[in-house]
């Protein structure tokens, strides 16, 4: 980004030298703070266990994840489309496919991909499936995914680019739609807003995190491709109608 | 017990380390990179801390906390780079100098 001039703290060495013994301090207090914790406190792992029968899963992190609260876990897919439409905002583009791609390919990097690319798929959905059951869900599975989508676009390939603005836009907001679906039809029945009846709760959270990991894995993979310095420089030029 | 509590003590150093570096490195990818070593110590917090209550399985609470907020973290730093990239076309520097500071 910069020169490779110096780039040093700008900070005099005595008022780093303070700033390092202020922070010694706040480590210092936060270390007593912990050891104060009480030691009997059982925090939520009793009401999570006697709730595991109306959860739909069998694994306690997705049930928290995906159904008990997860308010939280739609409200942080919301926080992953705001960092890509951030993102965008600033490169004012609304989708990544004017980016430049990278050279093509030699052939060992294409081997290795077509060797790579159909693993990562796999092991993207036997994270998705095996949240259920034990680790895994849709986080991971959306990571590996995304991760997947990055290394096809650093040998040459389109990936994400190469979709149509209107795909990219519905990949990006299908995890946080199907949320709102849930959310929508259940204030229509004026239920609890994320409140999943117990004998289809299983398949709705599969459903949902199956959206997730799509979006999780195109927002992961847009923010890394998006911020690459090939991309033309469009930041002086005004905003253009699309 | 004093298992976890190893792990935690380790999760407040370096949170406190980044935090030394977030306010004594003026470079803004440094900044960013400090705001990570904060919440990599966050993130050893929560995982160790899930591990206090064990009854069956770890508290799953905070490991959620955790498998969101590893992502989540990543998307921010991205937001955050690409606002650093916006900061530097449009000033021509990546420190962020106070002006006022004759030093």
């Amino acid at each position: 980004m910069s020169s490779p001039e110096k780039v040093t703290a700008q900070i005099k060495a005595p008022t780093s030298f303070l700033l390092g013994l202020a922070c010694a301090g706040i480590a210092l207090f936060l270390i007593a703070a912990l050891i104060e914790l009480p030691d009997e406190a059982l925090g939520l792992t009793e009401l999570s266990k006697q709730h595991m029968d109306e959860s739909g899963v069998e694994h306690p992190v997705t049930a928290v994840l995906l159904n008990f609260r997860a308010y939280d876990t739609w409200l942080e897919v919301g926080v992953l489309l705001m960092a890509v439409m951030g993102m965008l905002l600033f490169q004012r583009r609304s989708d990544l496919r004017d980016i430049e791609r990278m050279p093509a390919p030699d052939p060992v990097l294409n081997w290795l991909i077509q060797l790579l690319f159909p693993m990562m798929v796999l092991v993207s959905g036997y994270l998705l499936w095996m949240g259920k059951f034990s680790s895994g869900g849709a986080f991971q599975a959306g990571v590996v995914l995304g991760a997947g989508g990055v290394l096809l676009w650093l040998a040459g390939h389109p990936s994400i680019s190469g979709f149509s603005g209107r795909l990219f836009r519905f990949l990006l907001t299908v995890g946080f739609g199907s949320f709102l679906l849930v959310a929508f039809y259940n204030v229509l029945l004026s239920q609890a807003i994320l409140d999943y009846p117990v004998a289809y709760a299983g398949t709705i959270i599969l459903i949902i995190e199956a959206a997730a990991t799509i979006s999780i894995a195109v927002t992961v993979a847009a923010l890394i491709i998006g911020l690459q310095p090939v991309i033309r420089d469009r930041d002086r030029t005004p905003l253009e109608p699309h | 017990m004093s298992q976890y509590l190893a792990y935690s003590i380790t999760g407040m150093i370096i949170f406190a380390l980044g935090l030394h570096g977030l306010v004594v490195l003026s470079h803004i990818l440094r900044k960013i990179i400090c705001i990570n070593v904060m919440a990599g110590g966050v993130f050893l917090f929560l995982i160790s801390v899930a591990a206090r209550n064990f009854d069956e399985f770890p508290d799953p609470v905070p490991q959620a906390m955790l498998l969101t907020g590893v992502v989540v973290a990543l998307s921010a730093t991205a937001f955050a780079v690409a606002l650093a990239r916006r900061i530097y076309t449009v000033t021509g520097q990546a420190e962020l100098i106070d002006e006022d500071d004759p030093s």
